[in-house]
C-alpha cells in the first residue's frame, strides 16, 4: 500500500543557520526539488510501497573535509537533529530512513590520500568509488575488492560501514578484514582515529598500536550510519598481476576489455551441485585463482550480463537454452599469475581439478569473454542480471558460513522461490545462487538473488512475501541467522534473530545509546529501538 | 508524448548514479580527474542536478507531491541536455533518461514554467526563424559573391543547410564559405537557400517547444523537396542531429551529411589533396550532436514515447517488438579523426574523454540564454581538458561548439586557439 507524502518537517532556523555557516551556502540546500531526490532509492518500493519516501528529508548538506563533518555532527547534537551520512549513495540502507533526517552527503570528500605500493595499503575518503579505486591501484600492481554492489560503490562504506561481498574475495580477502586504521567522526562530533592511527603510528594496522574497535564500529554487517560517520578509511591492498592499465576498446554497452596477460578467465559448469561445491572448495584450497565463484543468478546471469538489452537476453535465453541450462551450476573462475609459466602451472591445476569434479569449460564469444571479465574486474553487469530484469531486487538466502551449510539454505530456500517465478511475479530459475568462498575457502558467502519489478505493486508485494517466508523458513529450520541489515529495515530482522542468538540486539543496543547519547544517527538499519 | 508514458521507465530508476560518471569500464582509459560526465552535476553538486535526479524531479511533480519553483525550473534547465547521462546509464539498464528529461521539459512549456530568457528567444524564432534573434533579412549575408545557387528559385542536388549559428555568426562566416566552397570545387550539384533558409527546430525542442521542431521540419522538408534536393549538408551538428535524429522521431528521414563525412569522402576519394603541412599539436572535441545525440530514431513513434509496449516473459520486462535502442555509439566519430590524421604535419592527440562519454562544450540545451555563466564555466572544463593533453588547439566541427570556446579562451594570456576542421583542411589544401 503506497503511503502519501507527509507533511515537510523543516530545521529550526537558527540550526539552519549553523550548518551554512560551516559549509557555505552552495552546499546546503532545504528545496523540496533537491530534497526529492535523496528520498528515492531502489528498495523503497518494497518498505513504503513506492521509490520516493512518504517523507522529505529535512536538508541535505554536502561537507568537504572532516572538520566540516565534525561541525556538522556537533550542530546536530546541539538540536536533537536526526542525521545520516552516506557516500555514493547507492543503497537503500543510505536514504532509507523512519522519520525525516539530515542528509550528509559526503560527494565533495572523493580523495585517493595515498597508495603505499612497498606496503600495500592505501588511504581513501568516502566517496571514492570502487572502480575508479581499482583503476588507480592497478598502475601500481595492486587491487582492492569490488564487491557485488557494483562500480559505484563506496571503499569506505564497503569496508567500514555496510555488508558487501565481491567476486575476488577468494584471493583477496573478505573486505572488512581488509579494514585497517580509521578515522571516525563518533556521533557526538568527536573525532577519533582506531588501529595504528591511535597512537599516529601510521595508517598500517587496524590493531594498535592504538584502540581496535572494530568490531563495534562496523561488526559483522555493518552499522549502516548508525554509530557516526567513517571519513578516512586505510585498506588492505592484494597483488595484481595484470597490466597497469586494462586495454579497451569498442563502444558501449559492453565494450571489449583486451585480455590481460597472466589472466585467464574460465566459465565452468558441472552436473550437480555438488560437483561444483567439490570444485569450488579445491580451487579455494590450492589458492590458484583470483576469482572463484558460483556464477551468482546461474543462467540469468550468463544471458543479462552478456547482452545489451533484456530482449537480447531473452532470444539468448531461447536460442542458446542447454548453455542456459548448465550455466544454472557454474562457476566463474579468473586465475591470475606472476608469469606465463605460473599461469600455466595453475591451469593444470585447474584442468586436474575439473576432471575429478566433472566439470566442463564453457567455450565463451569474445563479447561474452569480455562482459564476464568486466563482471569480475569491476563488477560492471551485476545491475544488468540484478536491476534490468525489472527494476529492482532482493536476496532471499544471505549468510556466510560454510560452503556446505550456505548450499544447503539454497536448497531449502529454493521452493520458495520457483513458486512465485513460475507465477511470473519474481525473477528466479532453479539453481540460482551466489556462492563465494572467502580467503582459503574457509568460508563462503551466498546470495540468493531474485529480481521483481519495481513498477509493479504485485510484483512488489510477491517479493515481499517471498523475503518474510525465507526469513521465517532460515529462523525455523536454524539456518543460520539472516545476516545482512541491508534489507533489515527498521530492527525487523533484529527481532526475530536477537532472541535466537543470545540477544545481540540488546547489545547492540547498549553500545549505540553509549556512543551516541543524544541519538542523532538515524539508525534503521542498525537498530533503532531504544531499550 | 505525455511525460506520464514513461512512468514505468522511471520507476525502475535505481539512483546508482553511473549517470554521473564516464562509463564505468572506459574509465579504464581516463584519467581520474576527468571522470565525471555531467557538467550539470559537477557545477551544481546535488543529485537532483542529474539524470537520476531529473528522473526523481519528473515523477514528483506527475504525482503531484513537488510543485513548481524557480529553483525546479533551475534543476530542470540547469543541463546542457549532452546525453553524456544516458550513455553511462544504458550501459546496463534498459530505461531512458534522456527521453524522459526532454519530456520533462515539454511539460515545463504546456505548463508555461521556462526560464524568462527563454521568452525573447522563441519570439525571435518565431518571428525571425532563428535561434539568435537576428533580422530574417541578413541570413544569406554569409555567402555573399560565392556564385553559387539560390534555392528553390534554382533547383538542386544538395543543399548546403548553414544553420542560425554560421548565418549570423559574422566570426564563423569564414568557415561556412570555405565549406561550401570545397564541395562547390568539387563539382557538387549544390546550392542554398540564403535568406529563405530556416532554422532546423532543435535548439528549441531540447529547451522543451515540440511545437516549433515539428513546426521546422515539415516546412524545411517540403522546401527540400520543391527544390529537388535529395541531400542535406550541414557545418552544423546541432541542425545534423536534428535532421538524422530528431526528425526521423518524427517520422520524417532525411539524406543528410555533415561537412567531416562529405571531407573525408571528398579525402579518401582524392578529389581534395591535403599537401600543405600544419604543424599543430590539436585535439577533437566530439560535438555531442555529431557524436551520441546524432544516431538516428530506427522506428519513428512520433506522438508516442520512445518505448513499444511492454511484455513481461518470465517476470523480466521486454519491449514487443523489441526496440532499437539509442546508446551514442554510432555517432561520427571516426571521420573527423580520418580527415585530422591525412593532414600533414599536424599532430593529434585525444582528450580523456571522447566520443561517445565526450564532455559538453556547454552550448546546449538553452543554457547559454538562461544560464550563461554555467555555459562558460562547462567550456572552460574542456579547453583545460585540451591543455592537460598537451593540445595547442582545439578543434571541432559545430559552430556553437566554436562560438563557446572561443569565448572560453578570449582571457587566456598563453594563448590557445580555436578551430573548425573545414579551416584547417582549407589551409592544408593550400588555400
Amino acid at each position: 500500500m503506497s503511503k502519501a507524502l507527509v507533511k515537510d518537517k523543516k530545521l529550526p532556523r537558527e540550526a539552519y543557520k549553523a550548518l551554512e555557516d560551516i559549509v557555505g551556502a552552495e552546499y546546503i540546500s532545504e528545496e523540496p526539488v533537491v530534497l526529492d531526490s535523496y528520498r528515492w532509492v531502489w528498495g523503497n518500493e518494497g518498505i513504503f510501497g513506492r521509490r520516493l519516501a512518504p517523507f522529505r528529508p529535512l536538508a541535505v548538506v554536502l561537507p568537504g573535509s572532516v572538520e566540516e563533518v565534525s561541525a556538522i555532527v556537533k550542530v546536530c547534537n546541539r538540536f536533537k537533529i536526526k542525521f545520516r551520512a552516506f557516500s555514493t549513495g547507492f543503497e537503500t540502507t543510505a536514504l532509507t530512513s523512519k522519520e525525516p533526517m539530515l542528509i550528509i552527503d559526503l560527494k565533495r570528500m572523493n580523495r585517493i590520500i595515498f597508495i603505499d605500493e612497498k606496503n600495500r595499503i592505501a588511504l581513501v575518503e568516502p566517496c571514492v568509488s570502487l572502480a575508479e579505486f581499482f583503476y588507480e591501484c592497478i598502475k601500481r600492481g595492486l587491487r582492492f575488492n569490488v564487491i557485488s554492489g557494483g562500480p559505484s560503490s563506496s571503499v569506505v562504506a564497503s569496508s567500514a560501514c555496510h555488508m558487501g561481498a565481491g567476486f575476488q574475495q577468494v584471493s583477496g580477502g573478505y573486505q572488512p578484514q581488509n579494514l585497517l586504521a580509521v578515522e571516525w567522526v563518533l556521533p557526538t562530533g568527536e573525532v577519533v582515529r582506531l588501529g595504528s592511527m591511535a597512537t599516529d603510528s601510521g595508517w598500517f594496522a587496524p590493531h594498535g598500536p592504538g584502540l581496535n574497535l572494530r568490531a563495534i564500529l562496523r561488526g559483522y554487517s555493518g552499522t549502516n550510519g548508525g554509530h557516526g560517520i567513517i571519513t578516512k578509511v586505510a585498506v588492505r591492498l592484494a597483488p595484481w598481476f595484470g597490466p597497469p592499465r586494462l586495454e579497451v576498446k569498442g563502444g558501449p554497452p559492453i565494450y571489449h576489455i583486451e585480455n590481460p596477460e597472466n589472466l585467464k578467465l574460465y566459465f565452468v559448469a558441472f552436473p550437480s551441485l555438488s560437483n561444483l561445491i567439490e570444485a569450488l572448495r579445491m580451487i579455494s584450497e590450492e589458492q590458484i585463482a583470483m576469482c572463484a565463484h558460483k556464477t551468482p543468478l546461474g543462467g540469468i546471469s550468463l544471458s543479462m550480463v552478456t547482452t545489451e538489452s533484456n530482449n537480447e537476453a531473452l532470444e539468448k535465453m531461447e536460442r542458446n537454452k542447454d548453455m542456459i541450462q548448465k550455466a544454472c551450476y557454474s562457476i566463474l573462475v579468473l586465475l591470475d599469475a606472476f608469469s606465463p609459466k605460473e599461469l600455466e602451472l595453475k591451469e593444470s591445476i585447474l584442468k586436474k581439478i575439473l576432471e575429478e569434479t566433472n566439470g566442463e569449460v564453457i567455450q565463451l564469444s569474445e563479447k561474452e569473454r569480455s562482459a564476464l571479465l568486466a563482471f569480475n574486474l569491476i563488477a560492471l553487469g551485476t545491475f544488468r542480471e540484478s536491476f534490468r530484469p525489472g527494476g529492482s531486487f532482493l536476496v532471499a538466502a544471505f549468510n556466510d558460513s560454510t560452503i556446505d551449510a550456505a548450499a544447503n539454505t539454497t536448497l531449502v530456500l529454493e521452493d520458495i522461490l520457483l513458486r512465485y517465478a513460475k507465477e511470473g511475479k519474481i525473477v528466479f530459475m532453479p539453481g540460482e545462487s551466489w556462492l563465494a568462498p572467502i580467503a582459503g575457502g574457509q568460508w563462503c558467502h551466498v546470495e540468493q538473488v531474485y529480481g521483481y519489478d519495481a513498477a509493479d505493486p504485485e510484483s512488489i508485494k510477491a517479493a515481499n512475501e517471498v523475503l518474510a517466508c525465507s526469513i521465517k523458513t532460515m529462523a525455523e529450520k536454524k539456518l543460520g541467522i539472516w545476516s545482512d541489515s541491508c534489507l533489515a529495515f527498521d530492527d525487523s530482522v533484529n527481532d526475530i534473530a536477537g532472541p535466537l542468538c543470545f540477544n545481540y540486539h540488546r547489545w547492540i543496543r547498549k553500545i549505540r545509546k553509549m556512543l551516541d547519547p543524544n541519538l542523532v544517527c538515524e539508525a534503521s538499519w542498525y537498530t533503532a529501538k531504544d531499550e | 508524448m505525455p511525460l506520464e508514458d514513461y512512468r514505468s521507465l522511471i520507476e525502475r530508476c535505481v539512483r546508482c548514479s553511473h549517470c554521473k560518471h564516464v562509463p564505468y569500464v572506459a574509465l579504464a582509459r581516463v584519467d581520474r580527474r576527468f571522470r565525471p560526465v555531467c557538467p550539470s552535476n559537477e557545477k551544481y553538486h546535488f543529485h537532483s542536478w542529474s539524470a537520476g535526479g531529473r528522473t526523481i524531479t519528473s515523477y514528483s511533480l506527475m504525482i503531484g507531491e513537488l510543485k513548481y519553483s524557480p529553483k525546479v525550473i533551475d534543476v530542470v534547465y540547469q543541463c546542457l541536455m549532452c546525453g553524456a547521462c544516458d550513455v553511462s546509464c544504458k550501459i546496463q539498464m534498459d530505461l531512458e533518461p534522456y527521453e524522459v528529461m526532454l519530456e520533462l521539459r515539454v511539460k515545463c512549456v504546456e505548463d508555461g514554467q521556462i526560464p524568462v530568457e527563454f521568452i525573447p528567444v522563441i519570439e525571435g524564432l518565431r518571428k525571425d526563424d532563428n535561434m539568435l534573434q537576428k533580422p530574417k533579412s541578413e541570413r544569406g549575408k554569409w555567402a555573399e559573391g560565392l556564385n553559387v545557387k539560390k534555392l528553390p528559385e534554382e533547383k538542386a542536388e544538395v543543399v548546403f543547410h548553414a544553420g542560425c549559428r554560421f548565418s549570423f555568426d559574422e566570426g564563423l562566416w569564414s568557415t561556412a564559405r570555405k565549406a561550401l566552397t570545397i564541395i562547390k570545387e568539387a563539382g557538387v550539384d549544390v546550392g542554398i537557400f540564403g535568406v529563405d533558409e530556416a532554422c532546423c527546430g532543435g535548439r528549441a525542442y531540447e529547451m522543451g517547444y515540440q511545437g516549433e521542431l515539428v513546426k521546422y521540419m515539415d516546412h524545411n522538408v517540403e522546401s527540400w523537396r520543391n527544390a529537388g534536393v535529395k541531400t542535406v549538408v550541414t557545418p552544423c551538428s546541432d541542425c545534423y542531429a536534428t535532421f538524422k535524429a530528431w526528425y526521423s522521431r518524427f517520422g520524417r528521414r532525411v539524406q543528410v551529411m555533415h561537412i567531416v563525412e562529405y571531407l573525408e569522402r571528398l579525402v579518401r576519394e582524392g578529389t581534395i589533396k591535403l599537401t600543405r603541412e600544419v604543424p599543430m599539436k590539436v585535439t577533437w572535441h566530439d560535438p555531442c550532436h555529431l557524436g551520441r545525440r546524432s544516431e538516428p530514431y530506427l522506428y519513428s513513434a512520433p506522438g508516442k514515447p520512445y518505448i513499444t509496449p511492454e511484455k513481461k516473459i518470465m517476470g523480466i520486462v521486454a519491449y514487443d517488438p523489441p526496440k532499437p535502442w539509442r546508446r551514442g555509439a554510432k555517432g561520427i566519430y571516426d571521420p573527423p579523426r580520418n580527415v585530422l590524421s591525412s593532414i600533414p604535419g599536424l599532430k593529434l592527440v585525444e582528450m580523456h574523454r571522447i566520443r561517445e562519454y565526450a564532455w559538453c562544450c556547454g552550448a546546449g540545451g538553452g543554457v547559454t540564454y538562461a544560464y550563461p555563466e554555467f555555459s562558460a564555466w562547462t567550456a572552460k572544463e574542456r579547453i583545460k581538458e585540451a591543455r592537460a593533453v598537451g593540445a595547442k588547439a582545439i578543434v571541432t566541427a559545430c559552430g556553437w561548439c566554436e562560438r563557446n570556446f572561443r569565448d572560453a579562451v578570449k582571457d587566456l594570456v598563453d594563448g590557445f586557439e580555436v578551430y573548425d576542421i573545414v579551416d584547417l583542411v582549407w589551409e592544408a589544401m593550400g588555400r
